[in-house]
C-alpha cells in the first residue's frame, strides 16, 4: 500500500496528505530510534562509571586506613609536553588514579617546546620537558605572570643506534658524530667520514626540531642548539626511527633510552667515546649523552588546586622507584628525591623564588 | 545488429578492464587493512579492553574513557552541525535566490570543505579554547569538529534539497500553501534521506579525526570518562595515536590494533545507521 501512495504523490496534490502522514511517522520512528541509541550510550556510560565508583570506594577505604586522609580528591590535572617524559607521566597518572578514582588526569604528548607554548599561557598545570626551559620561554612566563618550579625526575641517555648487521661501526667519538650530523658539509657517504667505512649512502633518522631530544643532541654534539643538517628523515614518533634503522645497514638514528631498551633485538646502540648506554653508565654520568628529564609545575595552580598538589607529591614520592624503571629510565637517587621534596615544601610554604632565565 | 554487444569493441573492453581494476584497488586495500588489523588485534580485543582505562601494562590497557569521549563528541557534533548545516542549506536553496552574494557564500563553503583539518584545530584553539575560555573541554572539541564538517553537511544538504523536483513545490503553492508550509511539509521530508546520509557520513569523518583535537590540546590519555560537556576528554583516534608512539611493541601492534578495530566497528555501525535511515525514507 505504501508504495502506491509514494508513486502517486509525485503526480497528484490530493494525495499529499497521505505522503505527509507517511513521512511524519517515518520521522517519528527515526527520531525514536536515534533517541534510543543516545539513551543506550548514556546508560552504558552511566552504568560503567557506577561500577567504577564502587571499586573506588573500596580502594579509598584501604587508602584511608593507610594514610589517614579522609577527603576525596575530585579535581583535575592537565599534563602536557615532552613525548620522552610522557610514558612517566602516564604511569604516574595511572597509579594516582588507582588511589583517587574521582580525579581527572589528562596527559598529552606534544613535545617539550609544543607543551611550553601552552604552559607559558597558563593553560596547563604541568609541562614535561626533556631539556631545561629556555630563556625565551622563561621570559614569556614572566611577562604572563606565571610562576613555575622545575623538578628533575629521572635521567635518560640519548642512544645512537645503527642496524644490527652494521659490523663496521661499534663506537664513535663525539667529534665524529658532530661531523655526521653537523650542518656544514654533511657527508653523503660513510666513506666520506672515515675511509675504512663503507662506500654507501648515509641514511639518517632523527626527531623533529620541536623535540627536546633534538635540542639536547644538537647542543651537546654539534655544539650549538638547533644546529643540524636537515637532509634526513624526521619524525615525532620514535618507533619510526627504530623501523628506519632496522631496515637498512647504512642507517643511523638517535632517540631516548626507553625506546632503545625495548628494541635491543632490533637495533644496536653504539658507544659514544667508548661508553655504551646502560642504566649504570647513564646514572653515574659516565655516558656522555646522559640528560635529565624534568617536569615544570605552575605554582599558582599548585596553590589553588589540591588535586595537583597531591599529584605532584605522588610524582616525587615515586621518582626513586619501580615506576620509572619500568618505563625505561633511570630513577632519581634517594638524596635527590629528598631535595625534590624539600623544594616542593618550600614552594608550598612560599619560600621559593622563581629564577627567571634571561 | 545488437548495439549493446561488446564484441569487437576494443576500447569498450579496455575501459571495462580499467573500471574493474579501479574497483579492486579500493576493495583490496580495505581487505588488507582489515586483515592486518584483525591479525594484530587477536588476543587483545576483548570486553576488558573496552571497559578498562589506559595502562602502562599492555595486558591491562583499555580504551573506555576515549570510547565514551568519542561517543559524547559524536552526539554533540550531531546536535550542533545538523541545525546549523541544514539551516544554511535551506536558506541558500530556498530563500537566497540567485544573487552574487549567494555565489560568493557558496564558493567559500566549497573552499572551506578543502581546508586541511589541522587548520580547524588552530581556529578551535584560538577561538573556543582561548578566546571563549572553554579550555580543553569536550564542548570545545565538539565545536571545532562541527566547524570542520559544517561545509560538507551544507553542501550535501544543498544537493538533497536541490534534488526535490520543482513540480512538488509548484503543486504545493498551487493549493495555496505558504512558503514555510511548503518547506516544512514538502521540501524537508523529501530531502531528509539525502540530508541524513550526508550528515551521518560527515559525522563518521569527525570521529576519525586526530589532528584538530591534538591541536586544541585534548588528552592523548585520560584515565576516566568525561562526565559533562565542560569535562576534559580524550577520543579514540588520540588514544590510538598515543599507543602507536609507545616504546613497547605490544602497544604498537596489539593494543593499538584493538583500538583501530573498535574504531572501525563504531564507524561501520554509524554508516549502517546512515543506510538504514536512508532506506526507511526512500520511496
Amino acid at each position: 500500500m505504501e508504495n502506491i501512495y509514494i508513486t502517486y504523490c509525485e503526480f497528484g496534490i490530493g494525495i499529499n496528505m497521505k505522503k505527509d502522514e507517511l513521512s511524519n511517522t517515518n520521522v517519528k520512528k527515526t527520531v525514536l530510534m536515534l533517541i534510543g541509541i543516545i539513551a543506550f550510550s548514556v546508560a552504558l556510560a552511566g552504568c560503567v562509571s557506577d561500577t567504577g565508583q564502587n571499586d573506588d570506594q573500596s580502594q579509598d577505604q584501604s587508602a584511608d586506613s593507610g594514610n589517614g586522609e579522609n577527603q576525596q580528591l575530585s579535581g583535575q590535572v592537565i599534563v602536557d609536553g615532552s613525548s620522552t617524559v610522557y610514558p612517566v607521566s602516564q604511569a604516574m597518572a595511572e597509579e594516582f588514579k588507582k588511589q583517587h578514582s574521582e580525579v581527572k588526569a589528562s596527559v598529552t604528548s606534544s613535545g617539550t617546546g609544543g607543551g611550553f607554548k601552552k604552559f607559558v599561557q597558563g593553560e596547563t598545570d604541568i609541562n614535561d620537558a626533556s631539556r631545561p626551559i629556555t630563556p625565551s620561554e622563561s621570559q614569556k612566563c614572566k611577562e604572563n605572570g606565571i610562576e613555575y618550579v622545575e623538578f628533575k625526575v629521572a635521567t635518560d641517555g640519548i642512544s645512537v643506534v645503527v642496524n644490527q648487521n652494521a659490523n663496521w661501526i661499534d663506537s664513535v667519538s663525539k667529534d665524529t658524530l658532530a661531523e655526521i650530523w653537523g650542518p656544514e658539509n654533511p657527508p653523503q657517504k660513510w666513506s666520506d667520514v672515515k675511509s675504512e667505512w663503507p662506500d654507501k649512502n648515509v641514511e639518517l633518522y632523527g626527531p623533529t626540531s620541536a623535540s627536546g631530544t633534538f635540542d639536547f643532541f644538537t647542543e651537546n654534539i654539534v655544539g650549538e642548539e638547533d644546529s643540524s643538517r636537515t637532509d634526513y628523515q624526521t619524525t615525532e614518533n620514535d618507533n619510526f626511527i627504530i623501523k628506519g634503522v632496522k631496515g637498512s645497514e647504512n642507517a643511523m638514528g638517535y632517540l631516548g633510552y626507553a625506546y632503545y631498551q625495548q628494541n635491543e633485538d632490533n637495533v644496536k646502540a653504539i658507544g659514544i667515546n667508548g661508553v655504551k648506554p646502560t642504566v649504570e653508565s647513564i646514572s653515574n654520568g659516565e655516558y656522555p649523552l646522559s640528560r635529565p628529564l624534568y617536569f615544570y609545575v605552575n605554582i599558582d595552580h599548585l596553590k589553588e588546586n589540591e588535586t595537583l598538589r597531591e599529584f605532584v607529591k605522588f610524582y616525587i614520592e615515586n621518582a626513586d622507584g619501580e615506576i620509572i624503571r619500568q618505563v625505561g629510565y633511570v630513577p632519581a637517587t634517594e638524596s635527590h628525591q629528598n631535595d625534590l621534596m624539600n623544594k616542593f615544601e618550600n614552594v608550598m610554604d612560599g619560600n621559593y623564588e622563581v629564577n627567571y632565565k634571561s | 545488429m545488437d548495439v549493446r554487444s561488446n564484441k569487437g569493441d576494443l576500447k569498450g573492453q579496455i575501459f571495462l578492464f580499467l573500471l574493474v581494476i579501479a574497483t579492486c584497488v579500493g576493495v583490496a586495500s580495505l581487505a588488507i587493512l582489515v586483515y592486518s588489523v584483525l591479525e594484530d588485534a587477536t588476543g587483545w580485543f576483548d570486553l576488558a579492553f573496552i571497559f578498562n582505562s589506559p595502562s602502562r601494562f599492555p595486558e591491562e590497557a583499555g580504551i573506555y574513557p576515549a570510547l565514551i569521549g568519542s561517543i559524547y563528541l559524536m552526539l554533540l557534533v550531531a546536535v550542533f552541525s545538523f541545525p546549523l548545516g541544514v539551516g544554511t542549506a535551506i536558506y541558500l536553496e530556498e530563500y537566497a535566490g540567485q544573487s552574487r552574494i549567494k555565489n560568493i557564500i557558496e564558493l567559500n563553503i566549497s573552499n572551506l570543505a578543502a581546508v586541511p583539518s589541522i587548520v580547524y584545530g588552530l581556529l578551535g584553539l584560538a577561538l573556543f579554547v582561548r578566546a571563549l575560555n572553554m579550555g580543553r573541554s569536550l564542548i570545545a572539541g565538539a565545536l571545532t569538529l562541527t566547524l570542520l564538517i559544517l561545509p560538507i553537511v551544507i553542501v550535501s544538504s544543498q544537493e538533497a534539497i536541490r534534488a526535490v523536483p520543482d513540480s512538488l513545490r509548484d503543486a504545493s503553492y498551487g493549493i495555496g500553501s505558504t512558503k514555510w508550509q511548503t518547506i516544512r511539509k514538502i521540501v524537508i521530508p523529501e530531502a531528509l534521506p539525502g540530508i541524513m546520509t550526508g550528515t551521518i557520513l560527515s559525522l563518521s569523518r569527525a570521529i576519525g579525526e586526530t589532528a584538530p583535537l591534538i591541536m586544541i590540546g585534548a588528552a592523548t590519555s585520560m584515565y576516566s570518562a568525561p562526565d559533562g560537556i565542560f569535562s576534559l576528554f580524550s577520543a579514540m583516534p588520540l588514544q590510538i595515536y598515543a599507543w602507536v608512539g609507545q616504546p613497547q611493541y605490544a602497544f604498537q601492534e596489539g593494543v593499538a590494533s584493538a583500538g583501530i578495530l573498535l574504531l572501525l566497528i563504531v564507524l561501520l555501525t554509524m554508516n549502517s545507521v546512515a543506510i538504514l535511515i536512508r532506506n526507511r525514507f526512500q520511496r
